[in-house]
């Protein structure tokens, strides 16, 4: 015989129901709003002016869409953010792994100030200034390697990789010396092919901040040829907010003209930056998931 | 393993490659207008060539007629010709509007290889002469003074002194120019207004005249509700004022003579006063507390954006609301038949009203000469070109018999041009300057009468234009253009004060106007706000009246 818990047992209809409604509405609280973006971007303009629409959209109205795809400006973002998330992305496996597999040999000299060395950067920066006096000393001003580098070099993915490595029984890696291999030889035909689970992890979470990045191209790229898509988002749902208050009457006029063109063309704008980051994401949350453990743990 | 390190290298070549396709050529000089961090030099004056000068500004927000197209532009070609004239060549560092804050406060903070000439304005008057006392910034009077042909010094201190009154600081030098805007009527300075806007076309179809009461205008905004004016079946016609902040310039305030801001300049008695101090205080708020009560003012609109604010008019919601008497921007986005608003001003509520004078000489915005700049004379010139009479044509109304024609002795932009024909004037390349430089490359002067703009405004906005035009100005809008820069200790002061000023201030006219607070607890109230310091904040900007008012004898 079993004793029931104040009347609930596990396993119970009743807690069941409980857990998926309040799933359900904790997901439409995170879902609606999105939703209402998209429903607002493909209403009339009209409607799309009042926000006057709740569960579907008032009118059938795509021109906003048309003319975010004829955009030749947007799609450079585009191709721009791309560059910017490849090369970042591919930099960054490099970069991690080369850190981190000297990292993990227990033999390697000066490993205990190494290590904390580099963990100072990760908690403390130079702040903006200094940081912006380097790259302009660098000649990256207003190149897309003020963009690229930063994102490139990341002590968490390298600590991430590392901890990960040496997970790896050092057994492996000892045999494979006594056979004649090198640390490149050691690096590349065994630890690599057993580390794609955290190198899967580092790709997807370098992908999504790089795809989401705009504030060093705020900072380094006053070129608008080289600017993200993040950022041609920001100035499309940005530059239309004005202070009215502070413009005398016919400043007014042109303030009210740029606040209200383009309110649907933000909502399409929104949509078309964060989809390919959406479709994306079914294809790679269980490696999200298993990123948050995998290198928390030897063994 | 083999065929993973071949993809490994493959992947590492094609990063290489495709990041090698967006570096810049390093051998080749920056073209002009390509944004650069090292700023080249400014040629030294008497070598023959012409004087150059770097200029870091914001690029135009038109969303058609582009400062990057200039040259396909025909006043575009006019202004060069001024410049050539001078001999000046400017090289612009073009920086996108919203982006442009960010951009100057870390070139500035670097504060090497600056620009010669920047755009200050995101940088408020504390923040400026922060840069001035640490020579970020130079002076440019004395510029001026050495260089000028004197058409730069005669504008700002004989044709309209406001401009140096305004930017004098303590130091008695002046270390920015700025935008200015002068209007007149019939020869005289006249200004604009901001006031009551109701629905006229509500008004006639309910036979209504215009409320000249308070409790009339209570009584026209119950008929629009329970007439239900906009046909939707609900009882939403509303008033939209805006009494966040600290801000008590909402048109109906002004009916029962309260000032318009936290601390309003009284240019009749000369003084800096507050609303808390005044008598009408309560009985507006309690007014307001009627509005909300009848369901005649959305509580959730305090406080709101522009964008929820102009949701109402959209949807045809909004009976009366503040905003200029000229306005002609609100009608196009009401989604009604012919909706037209009618300004109305002066009611009574037993108090003496005013009306929210803009004022007739307007200046704002900030360009400065950075340290860098070698070439004073360069300065100068482009001074005297900026604020000749040439310039303001070009810029507010472009080519005679191309963008504007003299109508009775009076400039008038030709039909088609402006406002809402941008997008043909792009494709015409045919407009003023001011929609392809001004208020962000270089400033807007502008100096037009009223009876250009009567033209293309209905009669009876016209008509209240001109009562109002020479009417007393008590409390007038734009305060700023009243104050005197202040003193370094004077601006830490205010800036140590006026957040919570602000914030106690406008969560108290909230609280008032939505019954959250009682009227026997007034006192307590007031001796809240002077605990925050309103009186010496009084006494701050009140010294900074006293010294604009010296610089103007």
């Amino acid at each position: 015989m079993f004793r029931k818990k104040q009347g609930i047992r596990e396993g119970s209809p009743l807690a069941d129901a409980f857990i998926y409604i309040a799933a359900g509405l904790i997901c439409l609280l995170t879902v609606y709003p999105m939703y209402y973006v998209l429903i607002r971007s493909v209403s009339s303009p009209e409607h799309a002016l009042a926000g006057d629409m709740f569960l579907l959209p008032k009118g059938f109205d795509l021109t906003s869409y048309r003319i975010i795809f004829a955009d030749a400006t947007m799609w450079r973002a585009y191709g721009n953010t791309l560059l910017y998330v490849v090369c970042t992305t591919l930099l960054m496996l490099l970069f991690c792994t080369l850190c981190a597999y000297p990292l993990c040999i227990p033999t390697l000299r000066g490993k205990k100030i190494l290590i904390p060395y580099l963990l100072i950067p990760m908690y403390f920066s130079g702040g903006l200034i200094p940081t912006f006096l380097v790259m302009n000393r660098l000649g990256l001003y207003n190149n897309i390697w003020a963009v690229i580098l930063p994102g490139s070099l990341s002590i968490w993915n390298i600590i991430l990789v590392r901890t990960y490595f040496s997970s790896i029984p050092e057994t492996l890696r000892e045999s494979a010396e006594i056979d004649g291999a090198s640390h490149f030889t050691i690096m590349t035909r065994i630890y690599l092919p057993l580390a794609k689970p955290i190198l899967a992890v580092v790709t997807i979470y370098t992908i999504v901040i790089t795809w989401n990045s705009w504030f060093n191209a705020l900072v380094y790229l006053p070129d608008t040829q080289l600017q993200p898509l993040q950022l041609y988002l920001r100035r499309v749902l940005v530059e239309n907010t004005v202070d009215l208050t502070k413009l005398p009457m016919n400043e007014v006029a042109e303030a009210v003209r740029r606040a209200l063109s383009g309110i649907q063309m933000k909502y399409a704008m929104i949509i078309f930056t964060t989809l390919p980051v959406l479709f994306a994401y079914p294809f790679f949350q269980k490696h999200f998931i298993k990123g948050m453990m995998v290198g928390s743990l030897k063994g | 393993m083999k065929h993973l390190r071949n993809i490994i290298l493959l992947a590492l070549a094609a990063a290489m490659v495709l990041s090698l396709l967006g570096c810049a050529p390093k051998e080749q000089a920056p073209a002009a207008d390509t944004p650069t961090a090292q700023a080249p030099a400014t040629q030294a004056p008497g070598d023959g060539s012409a004087m150059k000068l770097t200029m870091l500004v914001p690029n135009n927000s038109n969303q058609f007629i582009k400062f990057d197209e200039r040259e396909e532009y025909p006043v575009w070609q006019e202004l060069k010709a001024l410049f050539a004239a001078k001999g000046l060549e400017l090289e612009f560092e073009l920086i996108p509007a919203d982006q442009y804050p960010t951009t100057l406060q870390t070139r500035i903070a670097s504060g090497t290889d600056l620009p010669d000439i920047v755009c200050l304005t995101p940088f408020d008057d504390a923040s400026a002469m922060d840069l001035a006392n640490k020579g970020t910034i130079l002076p440019i009077n004395e510029i001026a003074d050495a260089y000028s042909d004197g058409t730069f010094n005669s504008f700002i201190r004989e044709q309209y002194p406001f401009m140096a009154q305004l930017t004098t600081a303590p130091d008695g030098n002046i270390y920015w120019y700025t935008s200015i805007q002068a209007q007149t009527y019939q020869g005289k300075p006249a200004p604009t207004c901001r006031v009551i806007n109701i629905r006229k076309d509500w008004l006639e179809q309910l036979n209504l005249e215009a409320p000249k009461t308070a409790e009339e205008f209570v009584s026209v905004m119950k008929a629009f509700r329970d007439n239900d004016m906009n046909g939707n079946g609900v009882a939403d016609e509303i008033v939209t004022v805006d009494t966040s902040g600290d801000f008590f310039m909402t048109g109906i305030a002004q009916w029962f003579g309260v000032g318009n801001y936290l601390t309003s300049v009284d240019v009749v008695n000369n003084k800096i006063v507050s609303p808390w101090y005044q008598p009408g205080i309560q009985d507006y708020l309690k007014y307001m507390q009627q509005l909300v009560a009848e369901g005649l003012m959305d509580p959730d609109l305090i406080g709101a954006s522009y964008e929820q604010t102009n949701q109402r008019m959209v949807e045809n919601k909004v009976g009366a609301t503040f905003d200029y008497c000229m306005q002609m921007w609100l009608e196009p986005s009401i989604n009604a038949e012919n909706p037209e608003f009618l300004p109305i001003a002066n009611l009574d509520t037993g108090y003496e009203p005013y009306i929210i004078i803009e004022p007739s000489f307007f200046s704002w915005q900030k360009w400065a000469v950075t340290k860098d700049c070698k070439n004073p004379e360069a300065v100068a010139a482009l001074l005297d070109v900026l604020y000749s009479p040439r310039y303001e044509e070009l810029t507010a109304w472009g080519i005679e018999g191309q963008t504007y024609e003299m109508v009775d002795g009076d400039r008038q932009l030709m039909e088609g041009v402006g406002g809402a024909f941008w997008e043909q004037n792009a494709a015409d390349r045919n407009s003023p300057g001011s929609c392809l430089w001004a208020g962000c490359v270089f400033p807007t002067v502008s100096l037009y009468t009223m009876e250009s703009q009567f033209t293309s405004r209905p009669e009876h906005k016209n008509e209240f234009q001109k009562s109002v035009a020479f009417q007393k100005t008590v409390y007038p809008d734009a305060k700023y253009c009243y104050m005197a820069i202040a003193t370094d200790e004077q601006n830490q002061r205010k800036a140590e004060l006026i957040t919570d000023l602000s914030t106690y201030s406008s969560e108290l006219v909230t609280d008032y106007i939505l019954g959250r607070a009682s009227f026997d607890d007034w006192d307590k109230h007031i001796a809240q706000l002077q605990a925050l310091g309103l009186d010496e904040l009084i006494a701050i900007e009140q010294s900074q009246y006293d010294a604009f008012l010296a610089f103007s004898k």
